[in-house]
């Protein structure tokens, strides 16, 4: 049987890439025999945003590189990997279901607390 | 019986949590269980250079000579972003991210050093 892991992401590691690092980190779970379910926490419920985007653009003559958390977070689902989004922290933030990337979830705080204990292994982000 | 814990530094912790964990990897390796460290994005650092972790780090790795069981893997791709991966310690290994689930797949205890909030 796999073993279960709770990828708890609370915040953003906020380098100009084209793919947030957690995200990027968990994308790679999907060759292992894990279950993993990623968990976005605090600020990091934004990343759920459908329509979240910066554009490529330059600084000092320094290409930025475009990013779209969303993109990111649409591989990780079409992957098989399960991505939850804390209802209270998107509460708090203004911001409703319809306004998410399809396939996340919402997790309210309790069951937060029973996937963290039942889980083989935690990371936190 | 050696048990197999894999330590992951998300790039999120400050220093204090880093050297805790790495005291707890001693105390670990000195009781002869298995330890895996990854490194991701600014946790790349924690073996290169020259400052206090570094040396500390450095050091777990050196006692591998004498039958160790440490592995320190680093995400070469931060690594080389963080200007680090000339300078890493001897006895680190410039890795993916596949390391890390492999490391946390085959480990009897993860710990988790950092977690951004």
């Amino acid at each position: 049987m796999a073993r279960t892991v709770v990828s708890l992401v609370r915040g953003t590691q906020g380098s100009a890439r084209a793919t947030e690092p957690a995200l990027e980190a968990n994308a790679y779970a999907v060759a292992e025999d894990l279950e993993v379910r990623v968990v976005l926490a605090g600020a990091a419920v934004e990343l759920a945003l459908a329509g979240a985007e910066a554009r490529p653009g330059e600084l000092a003559g320094v290409a930025l590189p475009p990013s779209a958390s969303g993109q990111d977070l649409r591989g990780l689902i079409e992957s098989g990997v399960a991505v939850l989004a804390l209802a209270d922290d998107l509460a708090a933030r203004g911001i409703g279901r319809e306004l998410l990337v399809d396939g996340v979830e919402t997790l309210q705080g309790a069951d937060l607390a029973a996937l963290l204990r039942t889980a083989d292994a935690v990371l936190a982000w | 019986m050696s048990r197999r814990v894999a330590f992951v530094f998300t790039g999120t912790a400050p220093p204090e949590q880093s050297a805790t964990a790495l005291k707890l990897a001693e105390r670990l390796l000195a009781r002869g269980h298995r330890v895996t460290v990854f490194a991701h994005e600014r946790d790349t650092t924690l073996a290169a250079g020259t400052d206090e972790l570094a040396r500390a780090a450095a050091g777990l790795l050196r006692r591998g000579v004498h039958g160790g069981t440490l592995d320190w893997v680093v995400d070469a791709a931060a690594a080389e972003r963080h200007g680090v991966a000339a300078t890493q310690a001897p006895g680190v290994v410039p890795g993916d991210h596949s390391d890390l689930w492999a490391f946390v797949r085959h480990a009897d205890v993860v710990l988790s050093v950092g977690g951004g909030a």
